[in-house]
């Protein structure tokens, strides 16, 4: 067996994908102690990187749910790569579906979808196309730096029934502190 | 030449820690270990991963260890890899060194990317080992070759860790021949981490000063002494806590008799410096300066011998 083959085959079987094989040393492979504790490791690797990936998103929902992400997410192999920029957006709708609504969960993954799409977009050079378009408005149930300061600090503050709107305009996605409350008459139609 | 030369002894060290930048000074250690991926951004480009060192990163870390020299200790390259190395980590390397004077770089002896059966490119989420088999010396002598004609200066072969049984292997190559073979030739050599030697010899029911007695080391140039945790019956190279007294004793048994040796490392992984602290980093410096006290006067004496002859 080549080196190439080796390597891919191995890294399969740690993945939770081996081949049958009537070679001794993969059958003592595959049934080792070893290969189970490598696999734990992997996974713990892989846990560390997705929550790093998940952002303040997963941190604002509760632990029960962010387990149970990270659980559904690590049984689909993701994970390995040191970079998970082609997943995070992948990750944020699938956290998005797990927010309640209203919620400073939601809000928050709301803020960092938009974010990441606007500078993306940007990074493409798309924003030219859309230099007239209206800004994404994301409501926030509280003051909302003060809510992302708390949920980075790990606390979750109780919902406010004051709405202010956080604007973020696609062609500047970073200048998005443009924060104001909204008026009665926004919150009558999109409370 | 370097300032600091491969042939220059470089003396007790520990990888930059960004949490505590107060150690990074002559008084504790004499130079400081980087990893270039630390101080980057991943990103992925059409499958490819490409890194961009952060400036503001780099400015901490020029500023915390401005007084010291600096080698380079790379993770990601993924040199074993039989389908092809990762080519973003080289172009990082390229950049950091531009900035960055190094006498050496090392990489260790694994592979982190693999072919699937579908031929895609994948990431094996953590670093694995090379069996010991002529094809795998034959690619890491030859990635080695290449890698120390790009940067014009000696690569250093870090031996690894793992849980597997004992992998398959050519006749007349084990563990220490795999080793001894890599580490021939070229400018460079080993990076003999002491700590792994020591879990690999525990793991799998060997003698660690067997192995030492059969490894050639006049290779060595580098050692890195660390600590880790006992997890389901295996030692675990964590990098995350205090040297054992085991491999303290092998340092000391085996400094003597590493004549090429310059440097001697105390790894603790950046992840994990806040959990061990700044006074556990701060006392194993304090020990490594201890036990290499010896072997520091040395390489001095044989320094200024080797000026004396020059002249």
């Amino acid at each position: 067996m080549t080196l190439e083959r080796w390597q891919s085959r191995l890294a399969e079987s740690l993945n939770g994908r081996p081949e049958p094989s009537s070679d001794p040393w993969w059958q003592q492979t595959a049934s080792s102690h070893g290969l189970a504790v490598t696999r734990r490791i992997r996974v713990s690797w892989a846990f560390h990187r997705l929550r790093e990936a998940g952002g303040l998103s997963l941190r604002a929902l509760e632990s029960a749910c962010q387990e149970v992400l990270l659980a559904r997410w690590l049984d689909q192999g993701l994970g390995n790569a040191p970079s998970l920029e082609q997943e995070v957006e992948l990750l944020r709708e699938d956290i998005l579906a797990a927010t309640r609504d209203p919620s400073h969960a939601r809000s928050i993954c709301l803020l960092e979808i938009t974010l990441s799409r606007g500078l993306r977009d940007r990074e493409r050079g798309l924003h030219g196309q859309r230099i007239s378009a209206a800004p994404t408005r994301i409501a926030f149930h509280g003051p909302p730096l003060d809510i992302l300061v708390a949920v980075t600090e790990g606390v979750s503050p109780p919902l406010d029934t004051t709405i202010t709107w956080v604007e973020i305009w696609p062609d500047t996605p970073d200048r998005w502190s443009i924060i104001r409350s909204a008026s009665g008459e926004e919150t009558a139609r999109d409370p | 030449m370097h300032p600091f030369g491969a042939d220059a002894l470089l003396g007790i060290g520990c990888p930059y820690l960004p949490v505590f930048p107060s150690l990074f000074s002559p008084e504790v250690i004499d130079f400081v270990e980087v990893t270039p991926e630390t101080l980057a951004v991943a990103h992925l480009v059409e499958g490819a991963l490409r890194f961009t060192l952060d400036e503001q990163r780099m400015q901490d870390f020029l500023a915390a260890t401005c007084a010291l020299p600096a080698v380079l200790h790379g993770v990601e390259l993924s040199l074993g890899a039989a389908h092809g190395w990762e080519e973003g980590a080289l172009a990082l390397y390229d950049a950091f060194i531009t900035r960055v004077d190094v006498p050496w770089l090392s990489e260790h002896l694994s592979f982190q990317t693999y072919a699937d059966p579908s031929g895609a490119r994948k990431w094996t989420g953590i670093p694995l080992p090379l069996p010991p088999t002529l094809e795998a010396v034959e690619l890491v002598r030859s990635r080695r070759r290449a890698l120390e004609r790009r940067y014009r200066r000696p690569v250093l072969l870090e031996n690894a860790v793992h849980y597997l049984p004992d992998l398959p292997s050519d006749c007349c190559l084990d563990e220490v021949g795999f080793l001894n073979a890599v580490g021939r030739g070229g400018r460079g050599g080993l990076l003999l981490d002491l700590f792994n030697l020591h879990c690999q010899a525990r793991n799998h029911g060997a003698d660690a000063r067997h192995w030492l007695d059969r490894l050639e080391l006049d290779l060595v140039i580098e050692i890195h002494v660390a600590g880790g945790p006992e997890i389901e019956g295996f030692l675990l190279d964590g990098h995350d806590g205090p040297v054992p007294e085991e491999v303290w004793k092998l340092l000391r048994e085996t400094l003597p008799r590493a004549p090429r040796c310059r440097a001697v490392v105390f790894e603790v992984l950046d992840i994990v410096a806040e959990r061990v602290g700044e006074e556990t980093i701060r006392r194993q410096l304090r020990r490594l300066r201890e036990e290499t006290a010896p072997w520091r006067r040395g390489m001095r004496d044989d320094a200024r011998a080797m000026a004396i002859a020059a002249r």
